[in-house]
Formats: structure tokens, C-alpha cells, sequence
């Protein structure tokens, strides 16, 4: 049914609004003339304006209806067939009901579409059937109709059927022709338009060209491959796509006259812009309907792509290549950088890698390449003096983020510091590869080209796997170097080592002989390697014992000497024979084994160790024949050595074991330790050498004395470091002096006993105490007193010069007043001096110093006493006192008669007097000045004389005035003597 | 009433001639002992008012008698002067720190003997009762 009757579907929109607006339009008519013609017929106006308000609703609904096809063409029809019938009411049946027929087919011819079709005349049957039956003279004016309404509605049901009929069956035929007429369009539309999109939106750029090269015709295609718009390049000449150099590659496409046939070329073209593009062309001429070539078609695909990966491969082949043959490092950067932008079409490139390991690394260009024809100088000369950290430039920042970049535009980048460079050679476009390394990056590798260029991350992917090659190549490279520069210091270490290197082969043949075994040996290099090393160095006795050990030590691997510093006599090429000391290392390889030896010629060395140990003999000789020995103490580990004649002074057997001072203070006399060991206290204090004497107690318990001299070494800041010293066994020496101090004393006191009878008697016998005596025996007795007084005087004299001369003398030094001190002195001699009738001037000023004030006032005493002594009567002595820049000045000035210059000094020698007779006259002894004298150098003084005979003598003296720290402190005053400083007797308890 | 001093001294000579000056110039009653041993016995039989002792002796030398003066309470404050032929310093020094009274030194003059005796006893009363 469907495909039987018209759907009005088929027609198209136009035809169907057009047929819709003439039928709308007649509907509209019977609405405007059918009240009038009702008027006309006599019918009242309000039922004719009612008729006509029908219709013109049913036309208005049809127009409110006009997009819904089907319901508009419903409601036109029903207004029709309702206006046809109201016509015929209206006439009065003169309007013939055919009428209908004529409306319903118009509306089926017209709208193409039963369902209006079948209600119309559905409608008209309907009103036929019942207008005919009730009033059959309204419809039909024929008698018969009249009788038999029945009838005559068949009749016209059958009529209209077979009229739709008719209409269906026309239609059916109508729309057969026209829908083959259409499709036939339609088909031609879609093939054009399936031709159009085929041209337009095929991937392949295609392009018409006239006869004259112009450009016809531009695809979608063209216009994204070649970036031009179709209006830019129609017209134009191919010429704008076509590089110069090219010309001849594309001639059928500028000159399709040219064309044989179709052509499939691949070549370069420009794209808009410069850029130029792997393009595969397919030309193929263009002939018009009556054969004639009227132009080319040329069919253009982008094969960049295949190209590229073509020219990668490539690039990639050469570079292994590169990388195989293994040059020196930057020879291989270099070659690199060419293969790479050679190879892809970037100009310039360079290499950047860390030429100090840091930390802080710095990277500097290492390679620099550039394409001939264009050199790109000003980047070469700022990459060649730019050094850049991690992180800083695009090397720096590529280094540190191991990401490759790409920089469309380089003197656009905002923080590069090359941009003006780049900017002044002209270069645009960059790329930059980082080259990773096992654990960092190893290099970057960077690309500049001449043009823009967008990113390319195609191309960034591809170089990434040749980048990881070439990293691995750097790695090995740097390995190799490493190795090679480790070969050329080891060459070096040995070729300059103070000792000589010699390897030979598990055959014994030398394979390596360094400078220094030229030296010591004198065999040249060339001519040893490959010789017997037995044969060349080692003397003929022991040539079979380095064999036998060599073998032994292949076959067994048993090492006697391996590996162990050995002196064994060599042999020189002059043929004598010297010690060397040498050590010798196998290695064993895959070829088996082979030794290195360092030897040393140590003729020298043990030429000084003979000598060394020969005086070491001697010096331990001198120490028994001396009886001294020696020690060191280093402080801060408390180790002391001894020299073996120290161990046998304390009665020891040198044990080897480490000794400290405590095993000394150990050893020392009890009653000595403390004196020791505050003798040290005060050296580690003072930093100054000292002396003394202590007893000590050997293992058997007897008891010696020794005399230790001990210097202190410090530091640069002072701080003592260790103590050297000596020990002297002096327990004879001490012996002896002990035994002449007791003769001493002893004859001291054997002459002083009689002597004191004697002066006692004689001064009893003149004082008269025991009765008168006559004039002579007083003057005998006088004389037997001066006498035993200058006898007493001279054993005094004797007896203090000897023990001052010996050492043995008590120096007690105290705080003192200058000024003091001579006034005790003159107090002391005031009798003398009044008995003489000399007048004592004491000028001295409070000056402060430290001496042993007896023996202060005993040199003066003497000196005062002397001057009186030699002083006319009624004539002054003055004595003064006075500081002077760190010393004490003491002067005591007569009047006398002088002392003759030649005698200056001497009178300060033993029994000296500037007159023979003095000591006769004067009752000296010629021993007072060589006591002063003693007494102030005992002090660190100096005493001299001065005088013109006849004008009096000035005696001076001067003791050092010590700095504060050397003041002794009140302890020290009452803690008897300073002996340890000192080679004082007082030191020693007398065992 | 005299003052009695005891002289000690083992040459007879010295012992003469010193108790002469100390009798004749000083007026002293002197009694005297060749010995440490009879020193100390007379010391404690006749308590004198001072000792005027030698220092080398044969027995007991005159520091020994000294201290055993003072280990006896009949005779510990008997002044004792020690006189001696060893005139040098050290030997001064050691003497005085035994504490005895003072010291005097052989030979000596027998006209100053007992000026010097009372000098030293009188310096030896002040230090020890204070002026």
C-alpha cells in the first residue's frame, strides 16, 4: 500500500509549497466569493457571511498548518470538497455535482498524497449518499438520481473511486519518470560532490595547472601541506613551490607540455615560508573532451616523514660508525656534531660538557661545528669563552633537567645569554639534547639552524636513542682516557721513581727497565729488554738461586721472598757488585706470571749505617770511659730513653721495655726525690737548661751520686716538648771534694786552735789585764798580735777564695737596699776608718736588688777597707750606690795614691798588690780583691778599677737588678738555697 | 753577785786563756769542762748563767751537748753560745737554726770575749722576754 499509493513525501519542499499556496489560494477565493454568490442566490447575509467564515477557518487552519505537510493538505481538501458542496447547495444543484471529482482529483494530482485524497472523497460519499437520500434534488437534477439516490451515489462513489484511481495510476507513472529523472541528478550531485570531497579533503596535496605553469586549481590538501590559501596561490606560477636548484626535477609540472605520460617524482618543495618539504609528485596531464592537453594535475604527498626517518637511520649509521672507529674524544664530538646537522638539515652545532668535575661543575663548549658556506662566528667565539653552571643558559639548564628543548626562536629566548649572538650570525630555530651518562648527565649536545622552525618533537624522540649511544660512547670514551691516563702516570711514577723499576716475564726475559735502572745498573733500556734479568744483574753465585726460586715459586707458588723487602748484592754492568734493597710483586695474568721489582742501590746507605753504628760505639765508649749517659724524655707520651751507660750507672739491664719518670723518681734516694721532681717542675715551667746532683739507689742498695745536666726543647709557641739530658756517675768525684771540704775544715780548725791561744795570750799580755810590761815587750807583744791577726786574716783569706774558687761557696740571694748594705759595711769598718782618720761618705740612694747581702757587705767590706787602707790621713772615702739600666752600680772612691794603669787588672788576681811592700805595710793579704772579684761574678756581676796615680782610685762593681719574675718570692728566701740551679754542694745530703 | 759561766772547750790552752779574759776583763765566775759529757754535768750540777761551748770535740761535739741541754728541763734555758773555729757562713747558719744564743768565732780577742758574752745574752733575754 505503501509503495502503491503517493505519500506526498517524494515531492519536493518547493514543488509541494508552491502547489500548497494555489490551492490555499482557491480555498481562499471560494471564502470571499461564496457568501457573495449566496447573496446573489437569495440567501440571507449572516448565512452567507457564515459560510464564508467556515471556509476561511478551515484556510487558515490549513496555512497555521502549512510545515506539517499532510495536516495542511487534510484541511485544504475538506475546504475544497466542503466549498464545492456548499456551492452546489447553494445553486440549488445548477453547480453539478461533479465538480467535486474535478477538486479532489486536483487535490491528489497536486498533493501527491492519498490520505487528503481518501478523506475528500470519503467526505464527498458520505455527503452524496446522505444529501441524495434526503434530498436528492439538492444534488442531482437528473429524474432518475432523484428516484434512486442510492444509486447515483454509487455511481459517483465508483466514478470518484475510479477517478482516484486513475489519478494513483498516473501518479505511479508520473513519479516512476520523475524519480529516475532525479536519482540520474542526484547521482550526478553526489558524484561531484563525492569527487569534490575526494579532491578536497584527501590527505595528498593536488593542484591544477594551466599550460602556461599558472596554478588552476588548489586542494585543502595543497593548502596544509604548502601553507598557502587557495586565493594566494591560484594563478600563481608552480615556480613559487618549486626551489631553484629543483627546476629540472618538476619541469612536466611548470611545462605540461613537457608531460609524457604520468610522472611519479620525489623531491623538495618550499612550503610558505621557506620550509622546505619531502614531497612525492604524481603529475599526470589534463585532456579536454576533445583530447587536447589542457594542463597537469599534480598530486603531491608529504613523505617528510619517510624522509626523515630515511635521513635519521642514516645519521644514526654513521654515527655508530663514528663511534667504532674510536678517535680521540674531540675529534669524535666533532664528527658527531657534523653527521648530526649534516645529516638533518641544522647548520650549526656544539657540544657542551663539565671541564672541571667540581663541585661547582662547569661546562664549557667542548665541539664546535658549523656547515661549510656559512660560518656562524659570533656564537662560535661566545660558546668558545663562556663557561656556564648547571641551570644557568639553555646548555646549563638542559645539563641540569636532563630534558631535551627546543627553542623555536633563540633571540626570543628571554634568558639565554647567547640571544645577540645567535641574533648577529642570524640564527633562529634551536634544538638541545641532553647525552646521559650512567649516573648524570655526560654532555649536551645543541643544534642551531638558520630559519624558525616549531617544535619538533618527532625529531627529539629519534635523536633520543642515538643520544643515549653517544652517551655510552662518552663513558667508554672517558674510561679509556681514564685508563690511559692512569697507564701514563703509572709510566710516569716509574719512569721519574728514585727507585729502579724492573719486571721480567715468567721466563725471566726484563720486559720493563725504568731511568733509574738505567742508572743503577748501566744498561740502557733498549738493550736489556728481552735479556736474562739472572744474567744482567745478579752476580754469578746467586744466578742458581734466583732460578731454583723462581721455578719453586711457578711450580709451588711458595714465597720465600715475594712481597718482603730483601737486600741481596747486584751486579753493575762494569762488573762490580753493590748492595741493593728490593721488593718484588708476581702477577699473574692470563699468560702466566710475571714480577715487578723496585730495587734501590743502598751502597750509601749502608756506607752511613757502618758509620752511624760506628760511632754510636764510639760515643757509647766515650760514655763508659766518661761515666755518663744520656736521655731523652718526650713529655707529652712520658717515654723516656736511656743510652746503655745511663742503664749501668743506676745499675740496669737495658730491658727495651718503655720507661717514664716515674720509673727515674723511682730510682732516685728518697730523700731527693722532692728536689728532683721540683727541678723538673720548674724546667717544664721556665724552659731553662739546669743542672744538679741527687743521689740514687741501685738494685743492690748501695747509693751513688750523679750529676745531671738537662736542656729543654720547646715548640715555636714556647710550650717544651721533651728534655734531653745527661747523667754523670760523679760519687768519686763527690767522694773527693767531700773529703777535701772536711780537710778544710779541718785544717781550719787545727790552725785557728792554737792561733786562738796564741792571740788570746798576746792580747791578755797587751791590754796589761795580767800586770804592766816594759816598753819593749809591749812593742814585741804588739807586733805578735798584728801578726796573728794577718795570720788569721790570711787563713780566712785562704780558706773563703777556695771555697768561693770551688764552687762550694753558699750564694743565698734575698730582697736588699744598696743603701743598706753599705751602711752595714761602713758600720762594720767605722773603727778601722777613725782609727786611720779617714772620713766614710755614703751617697747611696735607696736602690733595690737581690744578692746575698754577707757577701754584698764582704766585698765591700774589703773594697772599703782597702781604700782606707791606702788613704792619707784626714783624706774621705766615698761609697755609693746607684741604678743603672738593669744593674746596680756600687763605687767606693779614696783619695790615695792611685793605681798605676798596668796594675788596673791584675790587683784583682790571687796575692796581687800594686807594691810588693803593701802587704807588709798594709797587713793584706793580696787576696781581698780576688774575693770581691769571685764573690761578684759568682753573682752574674762584673768588678774593675779605675785611677790616676797620684789622684786617688775608684773600685766599681755592678750587679744585675733583676726583672721582678726572677725576684724570689718570700718562700724561696726562707727556703734556704737556689741549689738546684746551681752545682751546689748544698744539694746533697751527705749520705 | 758574779755571773757564772761555764766554759767548754777540749783544748786545755783555749780553756785558760778564755776563762782568764772572761775573770779578768769581764769578771765572770767562770768554771770549766773539756767535754760534751762533764759540760752537761756541771751544767746541771752548778746551773750557770751561760754556756760558752766549742763545737768540735772529741765524744760528743758541741751541738750534740747542745741539744741534750735542751732535752733537759734542769738545764733548757741556759743561754748557750757556741764558739767555733769554722767561721764560714754555711756553717753559721746551721749552727744558729740549732738556736742556740749566738755565736762567736776563734780566735777571738780576750779583751772584747766577755763584752761580746753579755751582748749576745742581752740580745738573747730581749728575744726571748721582749725588750
Amino acid at each position: 500500500m505503501r509503495h502503491v499509493l503517493p505519500r506526498g513525501r517524494t515531492l519536493p519542499d518547493d514543488a509541494w509549497r508552491k502547489r500548497h499556496r494555489a490551492l490555499s489560494v482557491l480555498l481562499w477565493l471560494h471564502a470571499l466569493l461564496l457568501p457573495v454568490f449566496a447573496g446573489v442566490q437569495g440567501y440571507n447575509a449572516l448565512h452567507a457571511l457564515g459560510e464564508g467564515s467556515v471556509l476561511a477557518l478551515i484556510a487558515f487552519a490549513a496555512y497555521a498548518l502549512r510545515h506539517r505537510r499532510r495536516g495542511a493538505a487534510t484541511l485544504i481538501s475538506l475546504g475544497l470538497v466542503t466549498s464545492s458542496a456548499l456551492a452546489v447547495h447553494i445553486s440549488g444543484g445548477v453547480i453539478e455535482a461533479h465538480f467535486h471529482f474535478f477538486l479532489i482529483i486536483m487535490v491528489l494530482a497536486l498533493y501527491e498524497d492519498w490520505l487528503p485524497f481518501l478523506i475528500a472523497a470519503a467526505y464527498v460519499l458520505i455527503h452524496h449518499g446522505l444529501t441524495g437520500v434526503l434530498a436528492p434534488h439538492e444534488v442531482y437534477n437528473h429524474p432518475d438520481a432523484i428516484a434512486h439516490p442510492w444509486k447515483w451515489a454509487l455511481i459517483h462513489g465508483a466514478l470518484v473511486t475510479a477517478a482516484g484511481a486513475a489519478s494513483v495510476v498516473a501518479w505511479r507513472l508520473n513519479e516512476g519518470a520523475r524519480a529516475e529523472a532525479v536519482g540520474a541528478q542526484r547521482d550526478a550531485a553526489e558524484a561531484r560532490a563525492h569527487l569534490v570531497a575526494l579532491v578536497d579533503f584527501s590527505g595528498d596535496a593536488i593542484m591544477g595547472s594551466a599550460m602556461d605553469g599558472s596554478i588552476v586549481s588548489w586542494n585543502q590538501g595543497a593548502e596544509k601541506l604548502f601553507g598557502y590559501r587557495s586565493d594566494e596561490v591560484v594563478g600563481s606560477s608552480v615556480d613559487l613551490l618549486v626551489p631553484p636548484d629543483r627546476h629540472d626535477e618538476a619541469r612536466a609540472v611548470r611545462h605540461p607540455a613537457r608531460a609524457e605520460g604520468v610522472d611519479h617524482i620525489e623531491t623538495v618543495w618550499i612550503a610558505k615560508g621557506g620550509r622546505p618539504i619531502d614531497v612525492s609528485l604524481t603529475i599526470s596531464p589534463i585532456k579536454s573532451t576533445d583530447g587536447q592537453l589542457s594542463g597537469v594535475s599534480t598530486i603531491a604527498r608529504d613523505i617528510s616523514e619517510r624522509r626523515r626517518t630515511a635521513r635519521y637511520l642514516e645519521v644514526q649509521h654513521q654515527a655508530t660508525s663514528l663511534m667504532a672507529e674510536s678517535p680521540a674524544l674531540d675529534e669524535a664530538l666533532h664528527g658527531l656534531l657534523g653527521v648530526i646537522g649534516r645529516g638533518l638539515g641544522w647548520p650549526v652545532g656544539a657540544c657542551w660538557m663539565a671541564i672541571a668535575d667540581g663541585p661547582p661543575i662547569a661546562l664549557g663548549c667542548v665541539a664546535f661545528w658549523n656547515a661549510e658556506g656559512r660560518a656562524a662566528q659570533h656564537l662560535a667565539g661566545v660558546n668558545r669563552s663562556m663557561k656556564l653552571a648547571p641551570g644557568s643558559g639553555l646548555p646549563g639548564r638542559v645539563w641540569e633537567s636532563r630534558q631535551a628543548r627546543w627553542v623555536s626562536d633563540v633571540t626570543r629566548e628571554p634568558h639565554s645569554h647567547r640571544r645577540a649572538s645567535a641574533d648577529a650570525d642570524g640564527l633562529h630555530a634551536c634544538f638541545l639534547l641532553p647525552v646521559p651518562g650512567a649516573t648524570e648527565t655526560r654532555a649536551v649536545l645543541e643544534f642551531f639552524s638558520y630559519e624558525f622552525r616549531p617544535p619538533d618533537p618527532a625529531l627529539l624522540e629519534m635523536l633520543d636513542t642515538l643520544s643515549g649511544q653517544i652517551g655510552q660512547f662518552l663513558e667508554r670514551k672517558r674510561a679509556e682516557e681514564a685508563l690511559a691516563a692512569s697507564e701514563r702516570e703509572t709510566r710516569q711514577i716509574l719512569e721519574t721513581a728514585h727507585d729502579a723499576f724492573v719486571a721480567i716475564d715468567g721466563d725471566g726475559a726484563i720486559t720493563a727497565w725504568n731511568p733509574q735502572a738505567e742508572a743503577t745498573f748501566g744498561w740502557a733500556c733498549e738493550e736489556v729488554l728481552g735479556r736474562d734479568l739472572a744474567e744482567t744483574i745478579v752476580p754469578e753465585p746467586h744466578r742458581e738461586m734466583h732460578r731454583r726460586g723462581m721455578e719453586r715459586f711457578i711450580a709451588t707458588g711458595e714465597e720465600r721472598v715475594l712481597g718482603r723487602l730483601i737486600e741481596l748484592p747486584a751486579l753493575h754492568r762494569d762488573g762490580h757488585e753493590f748492595p741493593i734493597e728490593l721488593t718484588i710483586s708476581p702477577l699473574r695474568s692470563e699468560h702466566g706470571y710475571s714480577f715487578n721489582a723496585f730495587m734501590r742501590d743502598i751502597t750509601e746507605r749502608k756506607a752511613g749505617a757502618e758509620l752511624l753504628e760506628r760511632q754510636r760505639r764510639q760515643l757509647i765508649d766515650a760514655q763508659s770511659i766518661g761515666q755518663f749517659g744520656s736521655w731523652e724524655w718526650e713529655i707529652a707520651a712520658d717515654t723516656m730513653e736511656w743510652s746503655d751507660e745511663l742503664y749501668r750507672i743506676y745499675g740496669l739491664e737495658p730491658s727495651g721495655e718503655p720507661i717514664n719518670v716515674d720509673y727515674v723518681l723511682e730510682r732516685v734516694y728518697p730523700d731527693d726525690r722532692a728536689a728532683v721532681r721540683a727541678a723538673i717542675e720548674t724546667a717544664y715551667a721556665t724552659g731553662e737548661a739546669f743542672s744538679f746532683k741527687h743521689r740514687i739507689v741501685r738494685p743492690d742498695g748501695s747509693v751513688r751520686v750523679t750529676q745531671s745536666r738537662v736542656d729543654v726543647v720547646t715548640g715555636e709557641d714556647g710550650t717544651p716538648l721533651r728534655m734531653v739530658g745527661t747523667g754523670q756517675d760523679i760519687t768519686e768525684r763527690h767522694e773527693a771534694e767531700r773529703a777535701k771540704d772536711e780537710f778544710t775544715s779541718v785544717v781550719s780548725h787545727e790552725l785557728r786552735t792554737p792561733l786562738t791561744s796564741i792571740r788570746g795570750s798576746l792580747g791578755l799580755l797587751e791590754s796589761g789585764v795580767l800586770g804592766p810590761l816594759p816598753a819593749k815587750g809591749r812593742r814585741v807583744v804588739e807586733i805578735a798580735v798584728q801578726n796573728t791577726d794577718r795570720l788569721v786574716r790570711l787563713i780566712n783569706d785562704i780558706l773563703d777564695i777556695e771555697r768561693i774558687g770551688s764552687g762550694t761557696i753558699d750564694v743565698r740571694p734575698k730582697h736588699c737596699n744598696a743603701a743598706e748594705l753599705i751602711e752595714s759595711a761602713a758600720e762594720g769598718i767605722a773603727a778601722v776608718a777613725a782609727e786611720a782618720d779617714v772620713t766614710l761618705v755614703l751617697e747611696s740612694e735607696p736602690v733595690a736588688l737581690v744578692a746575698d747581702p754577707d757577701r754584698v757587705i764582704q766585698t765591700l767590706t774589703n773594697l772599703i777597707g782597702n781604700a782606707i787602707k791606702f788613704s792619707a790621713a784626714g783624706s774621705t772615702v766615698r761609697v755609693c750606690a746607684q741604678h743603672r739600666e738593669n744593674e746596680v752600680l756600687f763605687r767606693v772612691c779614696d783619695e790615695g795614691r792611685g793605681i798605676p794603669s798596668d796594675k788596673l787588672d791584675s790587683i784583682f788576681g790571687r796575692f796581687q798588690q800594686v807594691d810588693a811592700s803593701d802587704s807588709r805595710e798594709k797587713g793584706g793579704t793580696g787576696l781581698g780583691l780576688a774575693i770581691c772579684r769571685t764573690i761578684v761574678e759568682h753573682h752574674g756581676g762584673r768588678i774593675w778599677a779605675e785611677s790616676r796615680l797620684g789622684e786617688g782610685a775608684t773600685l766599681s762593681f755592678v750587679l744585675p737588678a733583676p726583672s721582678a719574675r726572677d725576684w724570689p718570692s718570700d718562700d724561696a728566701q726562707d727556703d734556704g738555697p737556689l741549689v738546684l740551679a746551681r752545682d751546689d754542694d748544698a744539694a746533697v745530703a751527705h749520705p | 753577785m758574779r755571773k757564772h759561766i761555764l766554759l767548754v772547750d777540749d783544748d786545755d790552752d783555749i780553756r785558760e786563756v778564755a776563762g782568764i779574759s772572761l775573770e779578768a776583763v769581764g769578771g765572770w765566775q767562770v768554771s770549766s769542762a773539756s767535754s760534751g759529757i762533764e759540760a752537761i754535768a756541771k751544767a746541771i750540777a752548778e746551773r750557770p748563767d751561760a754556756i760558752l761551748l766549742d763545737v768540735m770535740m772529741p765524744g760528743i761535739d758541741g751541738p750534740t751537748t747542745f741539744k741534750r741541754l735542751q732535752r733537759d728541763p734542769a738545764t733548757r734555758d741556759i743561754p748557750v753560745i757556741l764558739l767555733t773555729a769554722k767561721a764560714q757562713s754555711g756553717d753559721r747558719q746551721c749552727f744558729e737554726t740549732l738556736g742556740v744564743a749566738g755565736l762567736l768565732t776563734k780566735p777571738f780577742d780576750p779583751m772584747a770575749l766577755s763584752d761580746q758574752v753579755m751582748a749576745i745574752l742581752a740580745t738573747a733575754a730581749r728575744a726571748k722576754y721582749g725588750s
